[in-house]
Parts: C-alpha cells; sequence; structure tokens
C-alpha cells in the first residue's frame, strides 16, 4: 500500500505521535528509527511487513510483536527477518480483522530505536480459485491426482469431490492453461484415479510452466494444504517445482494468496504433500 | 487388436529399447512416453468398441517429434 493512516510509509518520521520514542538512559547513541517500514494494506496468513532502509545498520536485531486489539496474536519469538532485504515475515493463524504491529530495531553497539507501529487488515484466506502451477525447464509433468485441504497436513475436508468432467459436479470447474489432449485435461487430476491425470506433454508455448485452476464457486473456501501425486515417468525432469495459490478472480489479480511458493517436488511439507 | 498395439509400439521402442531404459534409464522418458500414450489409446479404443487398433496421427507425430535419435 506504501502507507499507513494515509501518509506515506517512506516518511513516517513525520507522522505525529507515530513514535514512542524509548528512554535510552545511558548516553548511547540510538539507533535510527527504521522509518521506511512498509506494508501490504491487506495481509493473509502469511504476512510480510518490509524495512527497506535495511542495508543501512551494521547489523540489526529486530523486535517486531503483532496484536489484534490488545492481545497478542504474532510474538517477537515468532518473527522471521531477513537482513538481506529488510523482510519481516510471520504466520497469522487467528482470525480477520484489524491488526497493529509493533517495530523496533537495535544495530549493533546502539541503544534500541524508537518504536514504529502501523495498522493493516488481516484479510481471510478464502479464495475461489486455487491454482496449481509448475515451473520448470526440463520436461513435462503428468499429474495423476490433485487434492486441496481446509487443514495442514492434508487434513479437513478436501476438495474438489471426485470430478467427471471439466464442470461437474457443480459448481467446480478445472481448467490447464494446456493439455496434451482430452485424454489428459485438467479434470482427470480430481478424478481420484491413478491411471488418469493431468498431462502437459507436447510443444507449446512456454513449455512446461502450466498450471490448472480449481474454481469451487461463489462462496470462497479457505485451503491450507493440497496434495499431489506426480506419474514417476513423467516428474517434469530435476528442476520442476510447484506452486500453490489462491485468488477471487480467473485472471489471478485479486485478492492473491501463495499458499505454496514454487516448491520442490523432493520436498514435502504441511503445506503441500508430493508423492512420486 | 492387443497385436496390432504391441506390434506398434515396438516399432517406436523395440524389446532393446525397453530393456535398456529399465536398466539404464536410457531413452527412458520417451520409452514411457510410448507405453503411456499408446497403452491409454489402446483402452480408449476397446471402451468404444473398435475391433481394430490404429494409431491416431497426432500421437505418432508426437512420438516422431520426440524421437531421441
Amino acid at each position: 500500500m506504501g502507507e499507513i493512516s494515509g501518509v506515506p510509509t517512506a516518511d513516517l518520521n513525520n507522522v505525529d505521535g507515530f513514535f514512542t520514542t524509548q528512554g535510552g538512559g545511558g548516553g548511547g547513541t540510538v539507533t535510527p528509527t527504521p522509518q521506511t517500514a512498509s506494508i501490504a494494506s491487506t495481509q493473509y496468513s502469511d504476512g510480510t511487513l518490509t524495512i527497506s532502509n535495511t542495508g543501512s545498520y551494521t547489523q540489526l536485531s529486530v523486535f517486531c510483536e503483532i496484536k489484534s486489539g490488545s492481545t497478542l496474536v504474532v510474538p517477537n519469538s515468532s518473527m522471521s527477518y531477513d537482513r538481506s532485504n529488510g523482510a519481516l515475515t510471520w504466520v497469522d493463524t487467528g482470525t480477520v480483522g484489524t491488526r497493529t504491529f509493533f517495530l523496533k530495531g537495535q544495530d549493533f553497539g546502539f541503544l534500541s530505536s524508537s518504536l514504529v507501529t502501523g495498522s493493516y487488515n488481516r484479510g481471510d484466506n478464502a479464495r475461489k480459485y486455487w491454482r496449481y502451477a509448475l515451473h520448470g525447464t526440463g520436461d513435462h509433468t503428468y499429474t495423476r491426482n490433485l487434492r486441496y485441504y481446509t487443514e495442514l497436513s492434508q487434513g479437513g475436508t478436501s476438495y474438489p469431490p471426485d470430478m467427471t468432467s471439466a464442470t461437474a459436479p457443480s459448481p467446480y470447474e478445472a481448467t490447464a492453461n494446456y493439455q496434451y489432449n482430452s485424454s489428459y485435461a485438467g479434470w482427470k487430476a480430481f478424478d481420484s484415479n491413478a491411471g488418469t491425470g493431468w498431462w502437459n506433454l507436447g510443444t507449446h508455448t512456454n513449455q512446461y510452466n502450466d498450471f490448472l485452476t480449481l474454481y469451487v464457486g461463489t462462496t470462497p473456501i479457505a485451503m491450507k494444504s493440497a496434495a499431489v501425486n506426480i506419474n514417476p515417468s513423467f516428474d517434469g525432469g530435476s528442476d520442476l517445482t510447484i506452486s500453490i495459490v489462491g485468488a477471487n478472480d480467473e485472471a489471478f489479480t485479486q485478492d492473491v494468496l501463495i499458499l505454496v511458493s514454487s516448491q520442490s517436488k523432493t520436498t514435502s511439507t504441511a503445506e503441500l504433500s508430493i508423492t512420486i | 487388436m492387443k497385436e496390432q498395439c504391441k506390434l506398434i509400439i515396438l516399432s517406436y521402442a523395440d524389446e532393446e529399447m525397453q530393456r535398456n531404459a529399465s536398466l539404464t534409464g536410457e531413452n527412458k522418458v520417451y520409452v514411457n512416453t510410448v507405453l503411456q500414450l499408446i497403452r491409454d489409446e489402446y483402452h480408449s479404443q476397446v471402451d468404444s468398441g473398435a475391433t481394430e487398433f490404429i494409431l491416431p496421427t497426432s500421437i505418432a507425430d508426437q512420438l516422431n517429434a520426440m524421437r531421441p535419435w
């Protein structure tokens, strides 16, 4: 968003009352405030806040916590800070609503900086469209089965139910940007039949970087994990990675939510289980 | 019909090639593609009541384009 409470985030020092200057008694030099903290207006379960002047510090240590009202939602101990790009990241498993972050830094040999606070909206993870995307250069991929789940580690309710065509059962719709032919259509990855699947064999534009989109209907559904079964004979080659992304429009421009980002097929996480 | 399918498979990937693919991995993706495409097509034609197996041009073109030699 580039601003908090209507004020550009690159200029937070000019916001009256935005900082709470620390006492700093002891005569040391105070760490310059991480004054270019920026955060998107809506964050989902995986949040990111960027301290874009992170490179100006020698070895910045960061304290950051997130509250919903007076309730601590994400403690400092659950924050990850990447000094190379200034990104603070966290996982917020709480309910939707307004969040406030409290951030301060301390550079090596300096006293703690002033406190920066800001607010954002913790949005709902539910989406109407979920996309399984392949990224690679090596070879084609035959995806035998794919399912999304409402809980981590392939728990909760699975979606979709067994599909019998690209648009059945209603309201589910499976659309692939490319398929070798109708025998290997995208919906066949949702039919629970290990003998069939979606296959991106054949020469085509942006070959091997294909995606299969599932529409779950007008009521968005929050998915937390997915399971994919890939034919070991056609596993996309050694550099294949997989992403799972949600959105509320078919073009994937609205409320984009990255559930899994370019995960190697040799690893499985709570978010994505891969069998080959 | 099954024999026709088998002969077509062997015309694209003979026994030696299939053996080498299995033992050494040589041309494995190609051999597996031959088997997958032609077997699937065979079952499709059987299900639709065909009595003679005919390889569709699209599959032949695909396999010819993928030939590793």
